[in-house]
Order: C-alpha cells, then sequence, then structure tokens
C-alpha cells in the first residue's frame, strides 16, 4: 500500500513528454528496486548503499539531511507529521489521506480499510431445507456409509503387532527409551530376577540342545612360576633363558619369563592378558570338545603281576667264568673270531665248542681247562658251525658241521667213561662193515678211523670217526641237531633243505623230499627232533611245520608271527616249543593248545641267536645280538588246564662287561644248559665263553 | 534286486556337516553364525572318521553336529540378528538421503533381544551356571577395567564393571574367599560359591597392553551373555544371602566430597568399603555362610575335607578386630576385597578415593599396608606390613608373623596357593602347598636326610644277605666307576656309613632290574599308556630335581 501511495504522487506529465511506462514500471513486485529482500534494514546502517538493484549495482543512500535539516523540516514543512522514511529506500514519502487513515483506523483498533463491512448479511448458498429434488441424481457410494476397509485392515495389523510385540505403542516406547537410558547408564534395575526360581520342566526340555553339554576344560592353576616374587630357584639362569627363547611357543612349558618384582607397587600389567584371555574364547567357541578320561593310576599297577625272581630260585645269574677259547687264535689275528656253538655232554663236566675259525674244542665246564683242541676246518671256508654233544651217554660223540665246504665232521670224544667209550668204539667198529650193504644214501659217508677196535690204547683218544659230505648243491651245513636216543641226526643246510643221518647204517636221507629231488617244502631255517615222540618240527621263514615220522605225515602247522625264524627248542617234555626270530621276538608254543603262540615275548632288542630249554629244571634261556642273555622262569604243570608260567628272571650281560677292544656291541651266539644244574654257559662274537651258576 | 544303495548318504557322512554348509543352510554371515554359535554355546565336533565325514576327502574342515545346527536355526536371536542386519541397512539408506526422521525413527526402534532364556536353556540350575563361572568372571574383570575407547560400548563396560562389583560384594558379605595369588599376570582369586570353588583373575590396573590380534568383536559377544548371566547369578546369590537386589549401601553416604551425585552410589558401592543393606532394611553384614559339617561323613577324603573346613571358617574370621590402613600406593580395591571377605576393617586417606571410614592417626589401626620404603614416620602401636602379608595370610589360614614382611626389607617368597610347593619331593602333600613360604624357610629342609627310600629298595634291603652279595658281586664291576661318580656328586653325609650306603644302592638296582624285567612282560595293550605315565613321572621327578638343585646352588652361593 506504501508504494502505490508513492506512484500516486509520481508528477504527472503530459502525454507527449510523457516517458516510456517501462522505465518506471509500476507493478507491485517490480517496483521494489532494492533487491535484499525481506531482511533487517539494519545490516546496512554501516555502510553507505542500502542494498542492490536488479543489475546488481549498488543503491546508494540517499542525502538525508543532518539533524539541522531534520529540525527546520520540522518548523516549515507542513506535511512533516505525515513524512516517513521508506526503510528499502531511503526516501522521505508523505502520506496520502488514506494511507493516514488507514494508520489510525489501525491504531483505534478497528477494521482498517473502511470500504470492508465485516458484519454484512450470510448468504446462505447451501441450505438446510431438504429440495423435493435433489441437485444430483447419481447415488451415494457405498464407501460414503460402510466404515473403511483399508482403515480396518491397517488397525487390524497394527493391533495384531501391539499384541505380538512388534509395534510399541506410545507408552509403550517411552518405557522402552527410559530403559535405553539407564541401560546406557548401566543401571537398569529390574533387569534381573529369579530365573531360576522352579525346577526344569518339560518344555524346557523341548527347547534344549539334544547334545549332552560337555563342559570346557578348566584353564591350568597358576604355579609358582607366575608369582610376582618366586622363590629363586624358579627364576630361570641365563642358560635356561636362552632355552627359552630359542624355543616355539608349543615346545615352552611355561609362556612367560619368570620374573621377580621387589615390591608389588612396581608389577606393570602383563601385556598378553587380553591375548590369552582371546585365546581362551576362540578355545570356548572353535574348539571341539571331546571327554577324555585321564587315567589317575600308579604306572606300577600296569605292570603284570609275577613272582618275584628271588622266588624262583635257583636260576644262572652269577658269572663264574670268562675265557678266550683259543687264546692263540687271538693273537694271529687280533680280532677273535666268534664262537658258533656250545653244547654240554650228558655228564655234564666237559662242553664242546666249535667257533668260525674252524676249530673245535673241549672244556671242561666248571675251570676252564681246555681238554682238546681241533683245527678241522679253515677259518676262510666259513669255520665251525653248531657243534652238538650226542645227548646219548653210551654213544660219546660231536657232531659239527662245515660253515663252507657242507661237511659233517663226526668226532668221537676220550672225555667220558673209558667203558662206554671202547664200547661205541667196538660198535663203530663193527657196524662200520654195514656201510657197503647200505643201498644209497643222500650224503657221502667217509670213514676216517675203523682201526680204533683193534688198538686199544687209540680207541679211547679223540678222533674223527666220519665225515659226511652233503651234496655239493645243499652249501654249507647251517645247523645240526642229534635225536634224544643219539643214533639219527640232522642237518640243515644253507640252501634250507634238510637231511637226516643215521649212524648205526651210516646212511642219510632226505625226509622231507628225496635226495637229489626239489626239496617238498620251502627253505628250512632250523629243525629239531621231538625229544619223546617220533616228531620233526621244522621251521621255515615264518612257520613252524611239525611232522610226524612214523607215519610220514604233516601233523600241523605252527604260525609264531615272526618274520625270520633262527632258533628252536623243544621242552623236555614234548608238549612246548620255543622258537626265536632274527625279528627280536621269542614265542612259546603250547603245542597241545594252539598253533599261536601261548606267550609272545618282546624281551631282546636285536634278533635271537639261539634259545635253549633246560633239559631237567623250569628254566629257559635265549641269546640276542643285543648282547645280551636272558634267563627265563619256565615251569610247566602237570594240569592241563593250567598255563604255562613265563617269567623273565635274569638279563646277563656278562659279554659286554668284560670285554675288551673290538667294536661296536657283543653279540651271544650260542648258549647250553647243563644237563641237571641251573647252570650255563654262552659264547660270543667276541671269541668268550662265559659260564655262569646260580 | 534291490537298488544299490550310494554312499555318502547315511551315518556320519550326514550327522556333521561343515561350517560352510550349516551358513548356507542358516542363511547367515559367518560374523552372526559365530555369534549365534557363542551365544547359544554351540562347539564344532570331531567326528570319528573325518575321511568318511567329508565324502572321501581329506581335506581339514570344521565339522559341526547336524542337530546342533536345527537347534541354531530355531532360535529366535537369529531372526532378530537378520533384523538388526536389515535394520542398519536403511538405517545407513535413510541416513544417505538425508531423511533424518526416518533415521529417528529407525534408531527408536532398534531390534532390541535378551538372551533370558538362552541362560536359562543352557544352565537348567543354578549350580550348572556357577560350575562355568570362572571364565564368565574372568571376562566380566576384563571388561570392566578396559579403557573407554576400544570400540567397546560404554554401557559394556560400565555393566561389566556394576556387576563384577556386585559379586565382589556378595564375597566380602559370604566371606566365600579362600585363596588369592598375586601373579605376573593378575590376582588370583578363588571363592566358595555354593560348595563351588569358582576361580578368577583380574588383570593389574596399570597400563592393560592393547593388543593388535584381539578380534574385540568377538569377546563382546562372550561379555555379552556372560554379563547377562552374571546378573542372573548375581541376583540369585544376593538372594540366598537376603541382600536387597539390586544392591544398595545400608548407610548414606555424603556424595558432596569427590565425586558427582549423579556418580555416588556407584563410586561408593565400588569402593567395596560400605555394607550392603538386606531386603529387610538392615546391615547386612555377620551372616557369612558358614561351611556346613558333616561329622559323620564316610567319603574318602573326609579328613581332608573336615581340614579344608576347618580352614574356611578359620579364614572367614581371619582378621576379625583388625584395622588395616591403606597407603595410596598399594591396590586399594583388592586390598579391601580380600580383607573385608576376612572380616577385617579397611580405611584408607579420603584423598585417594571415596569409602574412607577412618583416618591414618585413628588409635585402633592395627595394621598399616606400606608398599614403599618408610621413614622415621611411624606411628606407634600398629605394625607396618607389605601388602604380600596380607594374602599369605589368607592363604595360609592364619595371622603370620609381620617381621618378615617390613617395609623396604626384599619379603619372603609369595608361593601360588594353587600348587604345590616342594622342591625336593614331587608328590607334596597339599598340606605343604598351604604353608608360606617363610615357614619352609624359617628350617630348609636337607635333602639327603628328607629323601626317604622307596618302597621298594626298603624291601630288597631286608632281602637276604646271599641275594644281595651275589647282585654287589654282578654289579661291582660295572657300576664302580658310575658309583664313583655319584659318590662325587653327593655330598655325602659322615654318619652314613659307606657299606650301607653300596649295600642300599646295590639293593636298589636289583630292584630297578626287576621292574625292568616285569616291563618287558607288559602287554602290548597297555604298553602306549604305560609309556607315557612312565615318561610324565620322570620329567616331573627330574624337574623337581632340577628345582631342588637350584635351590641348594643359590644357598651355597648366598
Amino acid at each position: 500500500a506504501l508504494a502505490m501511495s508513492d506512484i500516486k504522487k509520481q508528477p504527472i506529465e503530459s502525454p507527449l513528454t510523457a516517458p516510456d511506462e517501462y522505465d518506471y514500471d509500476s507493478s507491485d513486485d517490480e517496483d521494489i528496486r532494492n533487491t535484499v529482500g525481506n531482511v533487517p534494514m539494519h545490516w546496512y546502517t554501516k555502510y553507505p548503499h542500502i542494498g542492490y538493484d536488479t543489475e546488481g549495482r549498488k543503491l546508494m543512500k540517499p542525502d538525508t539531511g543532518d539533524q539541522l535539516d531534520d529540525f527546520m523540516a520540522k518548523m516549515d514543512d507542513p506535511e512533516y507529521w505525515r513524512t516517513v522514511i521508506d526503510p528499502k529506500t531511503g526516501q522521505r514519502i508523505v502520506l496520502c489521506d488514506e494511507d493516514v487513515q488507514l494508520v489510525k483506523n489501525i491504531v483505534r483498533g478497528r477494521v482498517p480499510d473502511p470500504n470492508v463491512d465485516p458484519y454484512e448479511d450470510h448468504t446462505d448458498w447451501f441450505t438446510s431445507d431438504t429440495m423435493a429434488t435433489p441437485v444430483t441424481a447419481h447415488p451415494p457410494s457405498k464407501s460414503s456409509f460402510v466404515p473403511s476397509k483399508w482403515e480396518r485392515l491397517r488397525v487390524g495389523r497394527m493391533v495384531h503387532a501391539i499384541k505380538m510385540g512388534w509395534m510399541l505403542t506410545g507408552e509403550q516406547r517411552a518405557e522402552a527409551r527410559r530403559q535405553r537410558e539407564a541401560a546406557a547408564r548401566g543401571d537398569n534395575a529390574n533387569r534381573f530376577y529369579d530365573i531360576w526360581d522352579r525346577q526344569a520342566g518339560d518344555e524346557d526340555e523341548a527347547i534344549r540342545r539334544k547334545l549332552p553339554y560337555i563342559r570346557p576344560p578348566k584353564k591350568a592353576p597358576p604355579t609358582h612360576y607366575e608369582s610376582y616374587n618366586p622363590p629363586e630357584e624358579y627364576l630361570f639362569d641365563d642358560e635356561e633363558l636362552e632355552k627359552w627363547r630359542n624355543q616355539e611357543d608349543y615346545e615352552r612349558r611355561v609362556n612367560f619369563v619368570p620374573t621377580k618384582y621387589a615390591a608389588l607397587r612396581r608389577v606393570p600389567a602383563y601385556p598378553g592378558y587380553t591375548s590369552e584371555l582371546y585365546e581362551r574364547c576362540q578355545d570356548l567357541h572353535l574348539a571341539a570338545r571331546v571327554v577324555r578320561h585321564r587315567v589317575s593310576m600308579d604306572p606300577e599297577d600296569l605292570l603284570p603281576k609275577l613272582p618275584a625272581p628271588r622266588d624262583l630260585r635257583p636260576f644262572p645269574h652269577l658269572r663264574v667264568l670268562q675265557y678266550l677259547a683259543w687264546p692263540e687264535e687271538a693273537q694271529d689275528s687280533q680280532q677273535p673270531l666268534p664262537i658258533t656253538a656250545c653244547s654240554v655232554d650228558p655228564s655234564g663236566q666237559w662242553f664242546a665248542a666249535s667257533g668260525a675259525g674252524g676249530r673245535l674244542a673241549v672244556f671242561e665246564l666248571t675251570t676252564g681247562y681246555r681238554a682238546w683242541s681241533a683245527q678241522l676246518e679253515s677259518a676262510s671256508e666259513g669255520g665251525l658251525v653248531s657243534a652238538t654233544w650226542n645227548p646219548c651217554a653210551d654213544r660219546p660223540c660231536i657232531a659239527a658241521g662245515g660253515a663252507g665246504s657242507g661237511r659233517v665232521y663226526l668226532v668221537a670224544t676220550d672225555r667220558c667213561d673209558r667203558l662206554l667209550a671202547s664200547r661205541f668204539a667196538e660198535a663203530w667198529a663193527t657196524t662200520s662193515g654195514e656201510q657197503q650193504q647200505q643201498q644209497q644214501s643222500a650224503a657221502i659217508w667217509t670213514i676216517l678211523s675203523t682201526e680204533a677196535s683193534a688198538n686199544g690204547a687209540a680207541i679211547t683218544k679223540s678222533r674223527t670217526l666220519a665225515t659226511v659230505q652233503l651234496p655239493t648243491a645243499q652249501g654249507g651245513v647251517k645247523q645240526l641237531a642229534w635225536h634224544r636216543q643219539g643214533d639219527y641226526f640232522l642237518t640243515v643246510s644253507d640252501s634250507g633243505s634238510l637231511l637226516v643221518h643215521r649212524l648205526t647204517t651210516r646212511s642219510s636221507q632226505s625226509p622231507l623230499g628225496g635226495a637229489g629231488k626239489k626239496a617238498a617244502t620251502a627253505a628250512v631255517c632250523c629243525a629239531q627232533f621231538d625229544p619223546v615222540k617220533p616228531v620233526l618240527y621244522v621251521a621255515e621263514k615264518a612257520r613252524i611245520q611239525v611232522y610226524d615220522l612214523a607215519k610220514l605225515t604233516k601233523l600241523k602247522t605252527l604260525k609264531p608271527n615272526a618274520r625270520a625264524l633262527s632258533c628252536l627248542s623243544v621242552h623236555p617234555t614234548g608238549c612246548h616249543l620255543l622258537a626265536g626270530s632274527l625279528d627280536s621276538r621269542l614265542a612259546w608254543f603250547d603245542l597241545d593248545l594252539a598253533c599261536t603262540p601261548y606267550k609272545q615275548l618282546r624281551i631282546h632288542t636285536d634278533g635271537v641267536r639261539q634259545c635253549v630249554v633246560h633239559p631237567s629244571l623250569p628254566l629257559s634261556a635265549s641269546v640276542s645280538d643285543d648282547g645280551s642273555c636272558l634267563v627265563l622262569h619256565s615251569r610247566v604243570y602237570a594240569d592241563l588246564l593250567e598255563n604255562p608260567l613265563l617269567v623273565p628272571v635274569k638279563r646277563l650281560r656278562g659279554h659286554q662287561v668284560g670285554s675288551v677292544g673290538g667294536s661296536g656291541i657283543v653279540r651271544v651266539t650260542a648258549c647250553d644248559f647243563h644237563p641237571r644244574l641251573p647252570w650255563l654257559v654262552t659264547g660270543g662274537s667276541d671269541g668268550r665263553i662265559v659260564f655262569y651258576s646260580s | 534286486m534291490t537298488k544299490m544303495k550310494k554312499k555318502f548318504t547315511r551315518g556320519e557322512a550326514t550327522t556333521f556337516i561343515s561350517r560352510k554348509q550349516a551358513l548356507k543352510r542358516l542363511q547367515l554371515s559367518l560374523n552372526d553364525f559365530r555369534r549365534l554359535c557363542i551365544l547359544k554355546g554351540v562347539y564344532p565336533q570331531e567326528p570319528v572318521n573325518r575321511r568318511r565325514v567329508n565324502k572321501g576327502s581329506s581335506t581339514p574342515k570344521v565339522y559341526y553336529h547336524l542337530k546342533d545346527i536345527q537347534f541354531l536355526g530355531h532360535e529366535r536371536v537369529m531372526q532378530k540378528l537378520r533384523d538388526i542386519k536389515a535394520h542398519l541397512k536403511k538405517a545407513k539408506r535413510a541416513k544417505e538421503r538425508g531423511e533424518m526422521h526416518t533415521v529417528d525413527r529407525l534408531q527408536r526402534n532398534f531390534p532390541a533381544y535378551t538372551l533370558d532364556h538362552i541362560i536359562r536353556e543352557r544352565y537348567p540350575a543354578f549350580e550348572d551356571a556357577v560350575r562355568d563361572l570362572d571364565d564368565c568372571l574372568c571376562l566380566c574383570f576384563l571388561f570392566s577395567r578396559l579403557p573407554k575407547e576400544r570400540g567397546v560400548p560404554v554401557e559394556q563396560i560400565r555393566l561389566s564393571a556394576r556387576l563384577t562389583v556386585q559379586f565382589l560384594h556378595w564375597v566380602i558379605a559370604a566371606r566365600a574367599l579362600r585363596k588369592v595369588f598375586v601373579s605376573i599376570k593378575g590376582y588370583y582369586f578363588e571363592a566358595d560359591v555354593n560348595g563351588v570353588s569358582v576361580v578368577w583373575s583380574v588383570p593389574h590396573q596399570l597400563g592393560l597392553h592393547d593388543p593388535a590380534d584381539v578380534d574385540f568383536k568377538i569377546l563382546r559377544t562372550f561379555n555379552e551373555f556372560y554379563t547377562t548371566m552374571l546378573g542372573f547369578v548375581n541376583y540369585r546369590l544376593y538372594s540366598s544371602l537376603g541382600l536387597a537386589y539390586p544392591p544398595a549401601l545400608a548407610n548414606e553416604v555424603d556424595p558432596s566430597d569427590y565425586c558427582q551425585t549423579g556418580e555416588a552410589h556407584e563410586e561408593f558401592m565400588a569402593s567395596l568399603n560400605q555394607p550392603l543393606l538386606s531386603r529387610r532394611g538392615g546391615e547386612a553384614e555377620g551372616n557369612p555362610a558358614e561351611p556346613d559339617d558333616f561329622p559323620d561323613e564316610e567319603a574318602e577324603g573326609a579328613e581332608a575335607a573336615s581340614a579344608a573346613r576347618r580352614k574356611a571358617r578359620a579364614q572367614q574370621r581371619l582378621f576379625n578386630g583388625c584395622r588395616f590402613f591403606l597407603n595410596r600406593e598399594t591396590p586399594r580395591q583388592i586390598l579391601c576385597f580380600v580383607i573385608r571377605s576376612c572380616g577385617g576393617e579397611v580405611s584408607w586417606s579420603p584423598l585417594s578415593g571415596p569409602g574412607s571410614r577412618y583416618p591414618e592417626s585413628d588409635q585402633r589401626v592395627t595394621h598399616q599396608i606400606v608398599d614403599r620404603p618408610l621413614g622415621d614416620s611411624r606411628l606407634s602401636g600398629r605394625a607396618y606390613v607389605q601388602p604380600q602379608w596380607v594374602f599369605d595370610c589368607v592363604n595360609s589360614g592364619s595371622l603370620l608373623p609381620t617381621g618378615d614382611y617390613a617395609p623396604g626389607l626384599p619379603p619372603p617368597p609369595h608361593l601360588s596357593p594353587f600348587a604345590a610347593y616342594s622342591a625336593d619331593d614331587a608328590d607334596g602333600g597339599d598340606e605343604a602347598a598351604q604353608l608360606p613360604y617363610s615357614a619352609t624357610r624359617s628350617a630348609p629342609p636337607d635333602p639327603v636326610e628328607l629323601r626317604r627310600p622307596s618302597a621298594a629298595a626298603e624291601l630288597e634291603e631286608e632281602d637276604d644277605d646271599e641275594a644281595e652279595d651275589a647282585a654287589k658281586r654282578e654289579a661291582a664291576a660295572a657300576d664302580a666307576a658310575q658309583v664313583g661318580k655319584q659318590q662325587k656328586k653327593q655330598k655325602k653325609p659322615s654318619v652314613v656309613a659307606e657299606g650301607t650306603q653300596r649295600r642300599t644302592q646295590d639293593a636298589k638296582q636289583a630292584a630297578a632290574e626287576e621292574r625292568r624285567l616285569r616291563e618287558m612282560m607288559l602287554p602290548k595293550k597297555h604298553k602306549q599308556l604305560y609309556k607315557k605315565m612312565v615318561f610324565s613321572r620322570k620329567r616331573q621327578a627330574r624337574e623337581s630335581a632340577q628345582l631342588a638343585e637350584k635351590k641348594q646352588k643359590r644357598q651355597r652361593t648366598a
């Protein structure tokens, strides 16, 4: 309205001189030249301009004069009272009468515009009177009188959400906010309640995890090492510290270096505390849990309950004698050659030993006196093996095999009763004539001394009676064993063929296959006669065949669970068998019981060379490459239901103790028991003989 | 002919599923799956035959039991986790679009869940929860001491702090503390919670390290579960003692001095030096949970059990009538907790923190705990001791002489009550473990005298002469050198005659050999187990022998 009045005051020019009306545009919007907008104008009090025009140029403030001019105008100008200053332009404006009236009306609280009648009559356009005919004829829509379906659905959804707790009402929301704030402060008082106020019921069972819960193991309790002030001995010395530093984490017994602090206040925070707890948490949720029952028993309880060795006496445990069998051999070649076999004579006074140097000797058992010695084979041929005394006292002779030549030497010995010796010599001389009558022999017998019968003095001298040459294809002799009655002996050759020789007929035969023919069985490792029955035990590489010699049939096969059998020994009753193998096992068979061992003994750490069962006492022994000889108490009961009792009673290491020179371990290669006493003689690879007594 | 059965369609192959399969089945991200496993207590399983489970392949994988995964699938928290994921997505989108009203609304309606039902489900009885309390307390104590900057919400830290303080208050009120140990890693405590011994550790206060290799997301999830659990356990424990829960202080405290009014309650609670309000309104002191005494117990360890009860009773009234004053360099909260758990009264300088009850000059103070060299400024009528005295007293169950623990002097070694201490004997009894070091130190045991011959050796000695002589003769050559060495090594006691010693040695050797012979007859079935047991025993013996040797050496040099 002010702008309107301003325009009215413009001088009215004649149409001719009238300027273009667009120079002073009278339109309301565009009349405002100042473009600052609706801002407080006091912002411009400090500036010479009062705003900007449409072109962006500054609008300078008009000269309003000083206070004196203002006073003069007040005095002189009659229009002064109706003059106001336009804050937008800074111009003085004289209000017209209508404007003055307007201001007055506002001040008095009247209707500003006198032309407006606030109380004019109301024209009732839509009367309340129902007309006879409607203005519009279309019927009302259903929605106009039926409550809104969509609203109902929406309300329904909200009600449901509230019921289900998905949506919060205003009150609930306020409550939740309160709780949130309390939680932020950390004190929502009623958060916790007695959750275990009732016993677990079925509904709990239904939601419970079905698998059994395995409680995690507790952390290991802290040890003295962990103390901030441990005893001195728990601190690492330099060596231990160095060791700890060089160890990997898993090798360390403690994962920190024990440290001693002078005072509690000096103890810093442990750097790995959080990491350790984190590790524990990782274990709790990432590690599989397995229940392992910890054994809290004394290891002593696991050991089998065996009678104490001191209750099982007598057994050989004292080393009485130890000597070199052939000291002259040791002088010749610095390394004494091994003893290959020991055999005690039936009287128990003497024993024979054969060596890899090819010598055979007879010693007195208790004194070590060498009664007789002879070089039968040369060392280069492989020496003698398996010297065995005839177990029958009536036939005092020793059989020994040549390891290289394949020749068996039968040596008559004078170390016995003279009567027996002469009887044997006579018998030998008389039977020697039968040699011609013999049809065929698997081996060639050569009789060396038959004249003995004529010369009475010579018969009691030790001499070689005969040699038996095995077929050359069979190679050297590996093992030799006598029958209990002393008439038969068997030889096992390198090629694994077995021959049985008979003294009285001086003939040889191959019980497992014809001589000269290929053997019917696999290579034989060793063999033994049964002391009682006409039965032959033949060990192959990994099994033992049992043959009946009377019927010439195979009785059974024993499976010793070994890979390279090396020796056999039959119990004097013929009911049990001890078998040793080069894979350091010893198997005890109860022949009436089963074809598998009654007991497997892994008592040696290296191959077993020989095992012997005592002919009369409940003892057995085995010698091994590990340098020891193990004596077992092996009691067999007459009651068939009772198992044999096998108890190792002594490990004899006589060969290691006194041995001098040589390199590495001394192997024990041969052993034999005294026929009646608990005495044992062993021979070793150091050329020594050791005699043990009880 | 029946249809051929396909491989890997039954049995172990279907009982277990790999983690990847489980994720696919549950439609969860690995993070959410881990979280769910932690909350629900589900852990992987070790199948008997991995190859069979993995369809013939031996690639190493983590397996879960199928039933566990099905069990997780029914968990309502899982839906909440999905909701949270969707919610965060929406909020992010709204924020990026600048729709602040939507952001506000979303924030207001953030999906919240509680773990109450999981607690009830995992621990059907209160005892089950108590038995699993060890890890819970360790983690809550760690969280309560975390700085508030590590990406762990402040609420979680404060909640942990409040709950652990509440637990400590219960231990004080029940006088349930049994063992304390100060290690270089932190403080270890053992408390008797309803007959179950609970062990927890508290880190040292100063400068907790920020490890780079720790994923705090996992720790937070564990803590979320454990705080819920600890809250419920606390409620139950408080009700069993007739204390009000949430705990309130029995006496009005004046907050005006050192903290703001809003924090006063919390600060005074945390000082542990104010009695709590009982449910009836009075002060709840003097009702410690007495260990039950069963005189006619016929159990095997009845004697040991009754000894433990006697000791526990002694611990409960250990510091009755003692008034302590803590110097400002001592760990206030720990000491206050330990002393008040054993019936003592504590105070400290009001300048150190809220909760002080009497000044240093109080005439009735009996012990002042000091952890630095002290000048002449000592008050008469009280004993000045180092903090270790308190801990050693609790472990031994009696008041130890204070002379060894005088300030400025090196205190006697601090031993772990959780382990047996005996450098000479590996099978040291429990009794030895509970003795303080000072008792053992005052009379240093002579290893030569104390070494008892083993039972087997004694038996051998009684044996007849023949065997002995035989053994001697046989072993003489072999062992001459060895015996000589041993004699040189061992300090030979003068009273023991040489012959006796040799006879003992021979007998020992015979016993050892007999044992070796028996070992040979060990069935293969037991051999491995036997070897293991013997190995561990030997190692134990070796270690204790090393310790004894070191101790002797140090004593000699000292």
